[in-house]
């Protein structure tokens, strides 16, 4: 484990995101920013996303909700339910809002493959939702791989046609991938926009504050890669790129951050890197698993 | 230092560090260890069969021709003027030259040597000890080692395969083909 002391590449990472989220809530409580209503839509995915912000630590969903922004819609935590919550839902249009999204959007058959409720005796698929809500938010974040870029709700076949978000909104999306998205990555994205608005992206819509350097620069490993000392079986703790690891092209701070409050990440427990924060995934991340390579 | 100097001096540290390698590998018995020492004495041969193909370069150019005489005409009588010049004699003779650089095309020594017809290139699929070659732009290229082709493959392209159409989508401009080791061009 590198001594974050030492390594200033180490500390920022391991630290952006509660840096940024007490600086926003710091600057709400004295007045020198608004808050902000957020909407948080699940479409067509697993809602594993508001499962993993539910797990944040240090900046925690506790903390979200009570010192950042006033949750105005989110299906998994809100009280209100039925068309009480629809109508809650659509009311925000024409107020200041920002929308997270989570899964991608069916498109087949006019989006009928994900209804997310009912609205005046109408079904409201999820294709409605995002256009209506997208088009009016001051900001859309794309929340998980699936919303982002399509991911494993767009997966071959892809019989419902699902896309990620931004291919049907005109409206930018700013896209935080990951299956699922780190809570840092959303609560640090969230308070940087609080706080200064659009924070600086890649060429793929991603904040270069958490999708910058590779998993493959800072992974523990390393020194058996540049060795050339390669396990071919899970469980050998040397390096797993003939095994398939796609830690050399995905832009994440996994082995800082790691998840579950800092406990564990994939390659520290012996399992390979699938990709799953990179566009293209799970279809273009495959195999995850590979033996006999050469 | 000019630069025939300068050539002979990388040469000379190239060979050094080449007879080095050969003295590890005698020595060891890790076998991560004897194939990183091995791409390194590859490194090296790359890099010797470059600086050959720099001095026969050299050596092909024409001498420099000596400044026109324009206020003197042709005699009326004088013999026609040489217009083809005698092929120039190569610096280096091929017969001293490796083979491997022999039998390459004398206009580039850069050419690869080797070539691949589709099924030949489809072996080379990085598995079960074959290593992983991939084709671009009829220019096959290794990329084994390569971090991005984890498990042969990268971004649902294979290793064995001609990826050229999937390459310019996504790394047009870019320069990637310039950093991955040439090894052969591809055939009907």
């Amino acid at each position: 484990m590198i001594d974050s002391t030492l390594c200033p590449n180490y500390q920022e990472k391991l630290e952006a995101a509660s840096v940024l989220f007490t600086e926003a809530a710091n600057a709400i409580r004295s007045n020198a920013i608004p808050r902000k209503a957020l909407v948080w839509l699940e479409l067509t995915g697993c809602a594993g996303n508001i499962i993993s912000l539910l797990d944040g630590a240090n900046p925690n969903f506790e903390g979200m909700i009570t010192e950042l922004v006033d949750v105005v819609f989110d299906n998994s935590v809100m009280a209100a339910q039925g068309e009480g919550a629809m109508e809650k839902l659509f009311s925000v249009i024409g107020q200041d809002y920002i929308l997270a999204v989570e899964g991608a959007v069916s498109t087949a058959n006019d989006g009928i493959y994900t209804i997310i409720g009912n609205l005046r005796g109408e079904p409201v698929s999820a294709y409605r939702a995002i256009k209506e809500l997208g088009e009016n938010a001051e900001y859309v974040i794309s929340v998980g791989t699936c919303a982002s870029d399509g991911g494993i709700s767009a997966a071959y076949p892809n019989p419902a046609r699902c896309v990620g978000i931004q291919d049907v909104l005109d409206k930018k999306v700013v896209k935080l991938p990951g299956c699922p998205c780190h809570p840092d990555w959303f609560l640090g994205t969230l308070s940087y926009i609080l706080l200064y608005g659009e924070p600086p992206l890649d060429s793929r819509g991603r904040p270069l504050l958490f999708y910058s350097t590779l998993i493959h620069d800072c992974c523990p490993r390393r020194p058996f890669f540049e060795r050339g000392i390669f396990a071919s079986e899970l469980g050998e703790h040397t390096c797993m790129l003939k095994m398939g690891c796609r830690g050399p092209i995905t832009r994440t701070a996994c082995p800082v951050i790691q998840w579950n409050n800092r406990t564990n990440w994939p390659i520290g427990d012996n399992s390979p890197c699938i990709g799953c924060a990179m566009f293209g995934f799970p279809d273009q991340m495959q195999p995850f698993i590979s033996y006999h390579v050469t | 230092m000019n630069t025939q100097e300068l050539m002979a001096a990388l040469i000379n540290n190239t060979i050094t560090d080449t007879y080095r390698l050969i003295d590890c590998l005698y020595i060891t018995c890790n076998l991560s260890e004897k194939n990183r020492l091995l791409n390194q004495l590859r490194r090296n041969m790359n890099t010797l069969c470059r600086l050959l193909a720099h001095l026969q370069e050299i050596s092909l150019q024409p001498p420099e021709a000596p400044p026109a005489q324009l206020n003197a005409l042709p005699a009326a009588n004088a013999a026609p003027v040489q217009t083809s010049a005698a092929p120039p004699t190569p610096a280096v003779p091929m017969q001293t030259m490796p083979l491997s650089v022999r039998a390459a095309n004398t206009n580039s020594f850069l050419q690869p040597q080797r070539s691949f017809t589709p099924p030949e290139l489809a072996r080379y699929n990085g598995k079960d000890g074959y290593p992983a070659f991939i084709a671009v732009n009829g220019t096959v290229y290794d990329v084994t080692n390569n971090p991005t082709w984890g498990a042969a493959s990268h971004f649902g392209l294979w290793a064995g395969s001609d990826v050229t159409q999937g390459f310019y989508s996504c790394h047009a401009g870019q320069q990637v083909l310039s950093k991955l080791k040439i090894v052969g061009m591809m055939t009907e």
